[in-house]
């Protein structure tokens, strides 16, 4: 009986000692490991903008993607750093969010340079009717990593 | 002499009516929320949102899981279970300026009184808020405080988590909006 009841408390200090540790594991603010899309901008784009945002939120919002593309403008801010990537359409913005721990890589980035980039998929937000002043459709990502850089001549 | 004069006003009258009738965007405003219990405080910060501002008219559009927590538990919580990001990925709130009547940006930063619309988790609910709007050297600050009521937007918290979670969540919004 005592054996019982020691292997029981055992268990339930484990128990505690686990869920302490999850719940003080902090947020990963750079996307690591396999990335669960691939995606040129291109390719994004036009998904993004031919399906249903809907379906294509419920698919991409919180995974892993890559993307490959352009930068055409940097905004490199100590609360963290933006990055957007040129697309053959104009009234679509794609948004690639930093921590501040990325500043100094994005920093050395030419615009106009090749890059290939690991984020979380926050989705896609389309204009929701004529009169928005937000007019423009925005695929953002966030908690992104540079994989790659290439500085075109 | 009086044609010059004639010639001046009617510049004047153009660069104001080019300011007035302008559009301020920004798609990297800041909006951070804080959650005060007697037992947990929780904040999270988003740099991602999307803003506007045209004649007397303000949007913005938060991508919800843009939200960065401290704690991962916390931020897989909130995206999927309290949020659920995957279904309403963004939330909105639209509103025309009521307050001061016929409002027009300046330098000093000026109280005003939004009413709008709304859109987290599905839900569209109608209310005003107040915010400040000042013309700066490169666009338009704006800045504006609230709360709002998690039951009105139906974002249910489970009992286990109801005395960490505050009811009432009070929101910032800073966003600086260049001409587009």
């Amino acid at each position: 009986m005592k054996r019982i009841l020691r292997i029981l408390l055992i268990v339930f200090l484990l128990g505690i000692a686990i869920a302490f540790y999850l719940y003080q594991n902090p947020t990963e603010l750079v996307s690591t490991g396999s990335p669960d899309y691939e995606y040129s901008i291109e390719t994004i784009v036009e998904k993004g903008v031919s399906e249903s945002d809907t379906l294509f939120n419920k698919m991409h919002v919180g995974k892993k993607v890559t993307l490959k593309g352009l930068i055409n403008a940097k905004n490199i801010q100590k609360s963290g750093s933006t990055v957007f990537f040129e697309t053959e359409n104009e009234n679509v913005i794609v948004v690639a969010a930093f921590d501040p721990s990325m500043n100094t890589e994005l920093e050395n980035i030419k615009l106009g340079s090749n890059v290939e980039v690991m984020c979380i998929c926050n989705g896609i937000a389309k204009p929701e009717d004529p009169e928005d002043l937000l007019s423009e459709t925005t695929l953002s990502f966030n908690r992104c990593t540079l994989l790659d850089s290439k500085t075109i001549d | 002499m009086k044609k010059y004069t004639v010639l001046l006003a009617m510049a004047l009258i153009f660069t104001i009516g080019r300011t007035v009738g302008q559009t301020y965007k920004t798609s990297t405003g800041e909006i951070s929320f804080l959650s005060k219990t007697d037992f947990e405080t929780f904040e999270a910060v988003n740099n991602q949102v999307s803003a506007a501002y045209s004649k007397g008219k303000v949007q913005f559009r938060v991508p919800i899981n843009a939200f960065i927590f401290e704690k991962k538990l916390m931020q897989t919580h909130f995206q999927e279970n309290y949020m659920e990001s995957a279904t309403y990925p963004n939330g909105s709130f639209k509103g025309t300026i009521i307050y001061p009547e016929n409002f027009k940006p300046s330098a000093k930063a000026q109280t005003v009184k939004v009413k709008g619309t709304f859109n987290i988790h599905g839900v569209e609910k109608e209310t005003e808020i107040s915010g400040s709007i000042t013309q700066t050297k490169n666009g338009i600050s704006l800045i504006a405080n609230f709360s709002i009521l998690l039951n009105d937007f139906n974002i249910n918290i489970p009992a286990s988590s109801i005395n960490k979670i505050a009811q009432t969540i009070d929101i910032r919004v800073d966003a600086q909006l260049t001409k587009k």
